[in-house]
């Protein structure tokens, strides 16, 4: 049976197991949870963590971390915007120059980080505070309306009754997983967290991997960017405020080691589902939001004891 | 030094101790005594469970069947404390030091309450004892000297030290001298006849045949978990205790190699980085096996390093196949047929959680792919190949590198290394801390591969190694070049003199 090699065989086992269970709860609290309706809101709700969470899976597990994501979405966001007004706006330049601000800003992340062998923690909390600060500086610090109809779609549209996020983040998860497990980059990602050293000894042009593993944190948050900027149809400078540690917590509770060498993206997608989940549970038992965050926050840590526990018990 | 049989009262005994491990069975019954002031050999090839039963002595693991006495006392799983306050003391072989903080401070750690209840009391108080022990075992170190800045070997003899300090009746060592080189073993050997007349009994396992003969008084042999022999040093040789260990006659233990020497291949100039080393000039034959000897901490890993790509030579200049290069990184190394295989195999051999597979193929992924799409039958391939050659013992080629014995994770590193096909192997103390079955498996790989017409730098501190292993031996001391021996002209004693020279 595969579901038991799914289980037991696989690193996203206990946050498989974890993820069904959640469900199974809420449903049995409310019969409004198991609907298609919501299930597609669960999706398209947590599209734009998952979109960041791929990307920063690649850093975390190359022993790296990014802070920056929520404020690089935002810079990327607002760029965004201000090419896809509605008087004269392109939409594929939109989408060029958001991916190429948030591939620069990632790049910078990775420069530093190589050349200054500052933690990137460090690093990459400064970016926050730059990012954020260049945010408001090229909106004057007001959101920037009157987009496209077209840049609207991206966010709000559906192709087939699929909204578009969904689509994207099926999309980059493919992308990813392939890239992770199939190709040669992601087998270097892995072997510089597991080692930096020795795979630098065994000839891993380490600098090279860990600038494009940044650059790709940065792309990520970028289409992340686009994305909420599409669905609020708003660039707003002060979005994504907070994003980072969502994305964050759903790379670990997936099962990827914050040490690096070791991580999946179905570990961080079960991570994204299950926080989402959790997310809409709580709103349709009809928590007051400030309980969610504390409930949240102990859900988070309980999952990732019991996946410890759950990882020791099956060696 | 006599081997005490009776009259005295044992130290330590054991009696019918068995282990397993879910059911498999590590050690069968063994019966042995450690009598006071007695050096003791623990000796056998990696996985004949000789770490097994020193924690059974120590007291972490307790024995499924079968008793420890110490004293005369039967001993039960205790806390490191309780240990310590018992007597009994362990050095690892990995250290245990604290970097951050001074030797005197490493040595009275866990311990400080003893130095008096104020701070700078205690501080002053390790500071006069440290002084005196370093004193009393003539140890030229500085006790306020951060533990960082001191050398693997000098870390050892803190390690060391510490034991004493703690006043131990018996003390363990897992294999103590695997990075000291000859001269530390000297103040080694003062350690251990200062202790032995002190009457504090010392149980080590080690590799090296001259130390095990050098210094014990009993040489008891493990295998398979059997305690295959027990005996005066007196009483056994070399041969024998090494048949004993592998549980076959091993007739020769240094393969024998027709040196066909081939064409300069490489050439190093006045080679030099300030601090380091300096004008270093050999030439390198094909099929040629060049020695490196010298003292730990003489320079030897930092030539091998510049010449793989790992440091950068500030003078000088490396001329390989005719060509003067520069290598910025290993990577530039390897592409040009340079494998290097490190003294660190832990920090720089492998990938802990990678697969064996994974492990072997990291430096030829480039010939495993399309399209940057890994191949993964050929990379499987690959392994199961190396594994065969090589013969390492493993689940197969899905099992992490990290649950492999010392010896199998050595075979691995020099799978990934030949296969990408150097043509020069720049190879690091390769036998450190493994076994002999692994050895000479190694020993025979490099003369096949020097029979191929690779040319290999062997960089060791195991003099019959050097001595057995080289064509030419180049002799390096601080930093500097002392002599270029060839192997049929020279001896030991000629290669040590130009070491300390």
């Amino acid at each position: 049976m595969n579901l038991k090699k799914i289980l037991i065989g696989s690193q996203s086992g206990g946050i498989f197991l974890a993820l069904i269970l959640m469900c199974v709860l809420i449903s049995s609290l409310t019969p409004r949870f198991l609907t298609d309706t919501n299930l597609l809101v669960i999706l398209n709700q947590v599209s734009v963590n998952a979109i960041l969470a791929f990307g920063v899976t690649f850093v975390i597990i190359s022993g790296g971390i990014d802070l920056s994501l929520g404020s690089m979405l935002a810079v990327a966001g607002v760029v965004a915007a201000l090419f896809a007004k509605s008087d004269g706006g392109n939409v594929y330049l939109a989408l060029l120059m958001a991916l190429g601000v948030g591939a620069l800003m990632g790049a910078m992340n990775g420069f530093t980080v190589i050349l200054s062998k500052v933690p990137p923690f460090i690093v990459t909390l400064g970016t926050m505070t730059i990012a954020r600060g260049a945010a408001l500086i090229i909106s004057s610090g007001r959101p920037v309306s009157d987009l496209s109809e077209s840049f609207n779609y991206l966010g709000n549209g559906d192709l087939v009754g699929i909204p578009i996020p969904i689509l994207f983040l099926v999309g980059t998860y493919v992308v990813c997983h392939f890239v992770l497990t199939q190709t040669v980059f992601g087998r270097y990602v892995t072997a510089i967290g597991g080692n930096e050293t020795a795979a630098w000894v065994a000839g891993i042009p380490v600098a090279k991997v860990k600038w494009w593993v940044y650059t790709l944190s940065g792309i990520f948050a970028a289409l992340g960017g686009i994305l909420l900027s599409a669905r609020i149809n708003t660039g707003q400078p002060n979005a994504g405020l907070g994003f980072e540690l969502d994305a964050i917590a759903a790379v670990i509770i997936g099962g990827t080691s914050t040490r690096g060498g070791k991580g999946s993206m179905t570990g961080t997608l079960l991570g994204v589902l299950f926080i989402g989940v959790i997310n809409n549970g709580l709103d349709l038992l009809n928590v007051s939001a400030y309980w969610q965050q504390v409930v949240m926050g102990g859900i988070i840590i309980l999952a990732v004891v019991l996946d410890s526990v759950y990882q020791k018990m099956k060696r | 030094m006599e081997c005490r049989v009776e009259g005295e009262k044992p130290v330590l005994e054991l009696r019918q101790v068995s282990i397993a491990y879910s059911r498999t069975p590590i050690l069968h019954s063994i019966d042995l005594s450690l009598y006071p002031g007695e050096i003791h050999a623990l000796v056998g090839e990696n996985g004949a469970g000789k770490s097994t039963l020193m924690k059974t002595i120590l007291g972490i693991i307790s024995p499924d069947h079968g008793e420890v006495i110490f004293f005369g006392q039967k001993r039960q799983q205790q806390s490191l404390k309780q240990i310590m306050d018992a007597g009994i003391s362990m050095i690892h072989q990995e250290l245990m030091l604290i970097p951050e903080l001074s030797v005197a401070e490493n040595i009275f750690l866990g311990r400080e309450h003893e130095l008096g209840f104020w701070p700078w009391k205690r501080k002053k108080n390790a500071q006069l004892q440290t002084l005196e022990l370093l004193s009393d075992c003539e140890i030229p170190l500085d006790s306020s000297t951060l533990v960082k800045n001191l050398s693997i070997a000098e870390q050892q003899l803190v390690e060391i030290l510490r034991a004493i300090s703690q006043r131990a009746h018996l003390i363990l060592m897992d294999e103590p001298t695997s990075s000291l080189s000859e001269k530390e073993i000297t103040l080694f050997r003062r350690l251990i006849n200062k202790l032995k007349n002190e009457g504090v009994s010392i149980l080590f396992t080690s590799h090296k045949m001259e130390e095990i003969f050098g210094f014990s008084d009993r040489i008891s042999v493990l295998r398979d978990g059997y305690l295959i022999s027990s005996k005066c040093r007196e009483e056994c040789t070399e041969q024998e205790v090494v048949q004993q260990m592998v549980g076959r006659e091993m007739n020769q233990f240094f393969p024998h190699r027709e040196v066909q020497k081939g064409e300069i291949c490489l050439q190093v100039k006045g080679l030099g980085i300030p601090g380091l080393f300096q004008d270093i000039e050999f030439d390198l034959h094909q099929g040629e096996i060049l020695g490196f000897g010298g003292l730990v901490g003489a320079g030897r890993t930092d030539i091998g390093k510049a010449i793989a790509g790992l440091l950068s030579p500030q003078s000088g200049e490396i001329i390989w196949r005719n060509k003067s290069v520069s290598f910025k990184s290993p990577q530039d190394a390897i592409k040009q047929g340079i494998g290097y295989v490190s003294e660190d195999r832990k920090e720089m051999g492998f990938i802990p959680e990678f697969s064996i597979q994974h492990n072997i193929t990291l430096s030829s992924l480039l010939s495993c792919q399309r399209w940057g799409i890994l191949d993964k039958v050929k990379e499987k391939e690959i392994a199961s190949a190396h594994i065969a050659r090589l013969n390492i013992k493993s689940k197969g080629v899905g099992q992490q590198v990290m649950n492999l014995s010392g010896g199998n994770q050595q075979k691995v590193v020099f799978g990934r290394v030949l296969q990408h096909v150097p043509d020069v192997l720049i190879l690091d103390e390769p036998t450190r801390g493994i076994d002999v079955q692994a050895k000479f498996e190694i020993y025979t790989l490099m003369a096949e591969l020097s029979r191929q017409g690779k040319s290999i730098i062997l960089i060791s501190s195991d003099l019959p190694e050097l001595m057995h292993m080289s064509d030419r031996i180049l002799v390096i001391s601080k930093g500097k070049q002392t002599a270029n021996l060839n192997k049929e002209e020279t001896n030991p004693a000629e290669i040590m003199f130009y070491a300390m020279k």
